[in-house]
C-alpha cells in the first residue's frame, strides 16, 4: 500500500553572496539545519535526493550524489543528483517521495544547492542559458531575461499588464525579504528603486530579475507513520506532479502563457482534492516579476490580466485574500537555481505548521498552501499541493 | 566568459542556418528547425522545406545588458517572427539595421544573410539570417 510522504524538517543554508562558503560546505550547513529541524541524526539518512541545476558550469564539479553524501558525512547511502534547471528541486523532492510512497526508505534527504558566484556575472548568465534551447535560441542571443522579456511585452500588449504591476510584485517580494533572516536581500525598496533601475532586457529592469545566489536547502521526507512518532508538527504531500513542455519559446502558441504549468497545478490539485481558491499560501517562482503574474494565472487563480492589478491591491501580501511568496520569493530571498524547490517547500513547512518566524507568519492559522516551481521558460514545472499538521 | 562552438556543432546547423530549413508533417504542422519527431502530434518523417524570407515581428526585446558571447554586437533586438508561409510558422532571430529604441513588434521583416556570432578571437565565425525592417508605411502590418 503506498505511503503518504510527510516532511518533517527543513533546513538552509545561508543563502548570498558566500564567498566563504565551497558548494561542500553549503550542502553541509542545509543539511545540518534540516536534521536539527527534524530532530533525527544524519545517519538516519537512507537516501539522498539533490537538485543541482548546472554545478559543471558554476563549479567545476559533476558527480553530485556522491559530492553530496560525502559532504554530509555519510558516504555509502544512494544518492543521486537530479536536474531540471531551475526546478531541480523539486525533481529531487518527487523523487524522494517516489522512495517513501513505494516504501523503499524510511528517512530521505530531499534538497537542492547551487553555487553560482565562483564565475562572473556574465559566466552566471551562460551557465543559466544552458536551460533554454540552446542551438537555436541562446545562440542567437536570447537570454533568460530577454525570454522573460518577450513573455512579458506579450503579457502587457494583449492583457493590460503595466510597468506599476510589475514594480508591485518586486516591492511586495522584498517586503515579505525583509522580515526573513535567511533572505539574501533583508531590506524594503521602493518603487522608483526598481523603476529607475538600470534596463536589462526591455521592459525588465535589474529588480524585475532574482539574483545570482550561492546556497542549499533541504528536507526529511517520511511515511506518516513516522512523521506521527515524531511528536512535531509535520507536512502532508497531498499532491504533487511534474510537468515537462517544449523547449523553444518561439513554438509556444501564446507567449505569455504556460501550459506546463497549468497541467502541473491542475494535476497536484487534482491529487490533493482542493480547488486553487482553497490555497492559504503560495510560494511560487518569481524569477522574474512578470513570471509571478503569468504563474498565478496559469494556474487559475486569476483570470488572464487579473493578476497585476490584484497585486497592486494588495491581495498577494502576507494580510491578503491569498498570501504570496512570504519568504520574499526568488526576488528577495534569492534564487540559488538548484536548491529554490526546496526553500519553497521549506517555507510553507514554516507558515502550515504555524512555526515561521511571527513577523512574518501567515496570520489566521494557514494549513492548506501550493509551492510551483519552474524551470527554464516553464519547460519543467513542479507542482505540490501541502497541508499543515499541527501539534 | 566566451563560450568557444566548435566544428561540429556550426557544420551540423549550417543547412538550417544558411536556408532557413524546416520540418514539414503530414498534419501540416511547420516547425523550425527541423526535427524528427512533432512533439505536438507525434507524427514522424517530416519534408524539409524552405521557409519564405519576409515575415512579420510578433515579439521584439532588446538586450540591454550584453552577454560577452555575443562579441560583435551592442545592444541588440530578438525578435519572434512569423514567416509568410501559410502556416506563419515562428523562428527567433536578431534585427539587424535596427534602432535600439524602437519596437518592431508588427513590423514586416525581410532576412539578410550576416555573421551572427564569432567564438573569441580564435573561434569560427557563425553565419545565418538576420531579420530586416522594411522602411516605409507601406509595410507595416495592421
Amino acid at each position: 500500500m503506498s505511503q503518504v510522504p510527510c516532511i518533517i524538517g527543513f533546513g538552509m543554508s545561508p543563502w548570498g553572496s558566500e564567498w566563504e562558503l565551497s558548494a561542500r560546505d553549503l550542502i553541509a550547513k542545509a543539511a545540518r539545519a534540516t536534521i536539527a529541524s527534524a530532530g533525527i541524526g544524519m545517519k538516519d539518512i537512507e537516501a539522498i535526493h539533490i537538485g543541482a541545476m548546472t554545478s559543471g558550469m558554476f563549479t567545476g564539479q559533476e558527480n553530485i550524489g556522491a559530492y553530496a553524501a560525502d559532504a554530509m558525512g555519510i558516504p555509502g547511502v544512494p544518492a543521486s543528483r537530479h536536474e531540471g534547471a531551475c526546478a531541480s528541486a523539486s525533481v529531487a523532492f518527487n523523487a524522494a517521495c517516489d522512495d517513501i510512497a513505494s516504501g523503499r526508505h524510511k528517512i530521505v534527504f530531499a534538497g537542492g544547492f547551487e553555487k553560482m558566484t565562483d564565475v562572473s556575472g556574465d559566466g552566471a548568465t551562460a551557465a543559466l542559458a544552458a536551460a533554454s534551447e540552446r542551438e537555436y535560441e541562446a545562440d542567437q542571443g536570447a537570454t533568460f531575461p530577454l525570454l522573460y522579456a518577450l513573455m512579458a511585452k506579450s503579457h502587457m500588449a494583449a492583457l493590460g499588464t503595466t510597468r506599476e504591476m510589475l514594480t508591485a510584485v518586486a516591492v511586495k517580494n522584498h517586503r515579505n525579504a525583509s522580515k526573513n533572516p535567511n533572505a539574501q536581500f533583508q531590506m524594503e525598496i521602493t518603487p522608483a528603486i526598481v523603476e529607475n533601475s538600470i534596463m536589462v532586457a526591455d521592459p525588465l529592469r535589474l529588480f524585475d530579475c532574482s539574483p545570482i545566489t550561492d546556497g542549499a536547502a533541504g528536507l526529511i521526507v517520511v511515511p506518516e507513520d513516522v512523521a506521527e512518532a515524531s511528536g512535531k508538527p509535520y507536512l502532508r504531500v497531498m499532491g504533487r506532479a511534474l510537468v515537462s513542455d517544449q523547449m523553444f519559446l518561439h513554438r509556444r502558441k501564446v507567449l505569455h502563457e504556460m501550459p506546463g504549468v497549468t497541467k502541473a497545478a491542475a494535476r497536484a490539485l487534482k491529487e490533493a482534492g482542493k480547488s486553487v481558491t482553497d490555497m492559504q499560501a503560495i510560494e511560487l517562482h518569481d524569477c522574474f516579476t512578470i513570471a509571478e503574474l503569468m504563474i498565478l494565472e496559469a494556474i487559475g487563480l486569476y483570470e488572464p490580466g487579473k493578476a497585476g492589478p490584484a497585486t497592486v491591491a494588495g491581495e498577494t501580501a502576507i494580510e491578503g485574500k491569498y498570501p504570496v511568496n512570504s519568504s520574499g520569493g526568488l526576488k528577495g530571498k534569492g534564487h540559488p537555481v538548484g536548491a529554490t524547490g526546496a526553500a519553497q517547500i521549506g517555507e510553507l513547512f514554516l507558515q502550515l505548521t504555524g512555526t515561521a518566524p511571527a513577523a512574518r507568519q501567515i496570520p489566521n492559522n494557514p494549513t492548506i498552501g501550493m509551492a510551483v516551481n519552474v524551470g527554464g521558460i516553464g519547460t519543467m514545472c513542479g507542482a505540490t499541493v501541502l497541508e499543515g499538521v499541527r501539534k | 566568459m566566451s563560450e568557444i562552438i566548435f566544428p561540429p556543432r556550426i557544420k551540423r546547423r549550417s543547412d538550417v542556418l544558411y536556408h532557413l530549413k524546416a520540418a514539414k508533417f503530414p498534419s501540416g504542422n511547420v516547425l523550425y528547425p527541423p526535427c524528427e519527431i512533432d512533439p505536438e502530434t507525434g507524427e514522424t518523417d517530416p519534408e524539409i522545406i524552405q521557409l519564405p524570407k519576409t515575415g512579420t515581428v510578433i515579439a521584439d526585446t532588446v538586450q540591454r545588458i550584453v552577454p560577452s558571447w555575443m562579441t560583435l554586437n551592442g545592444p541588440y533586438h530578438v525578435v519572434i517572427v512569423e514567416c509568410d508561409d501559410e502556416k506563419h510558422t515562428r523562428l527567433m532571430g536578431q534585427l539587424t539595421g535596427a534602432d535600439p529604441d524602437t519596437d518592431y513588434t508588427g513590423w514586416r521583416v525581410q532576412a539578410r544573410f550576416r555573421r551572427l556570432n564569432a567564438n573569441g578571437s580564435e573561434g569560427t565565425i557563425i553565419y545565418g539570417f538576420k531579420w530586416e525592417p522594411m522602411v516605409g508605411p507601406a509595410f507595416l502590418h495592421t
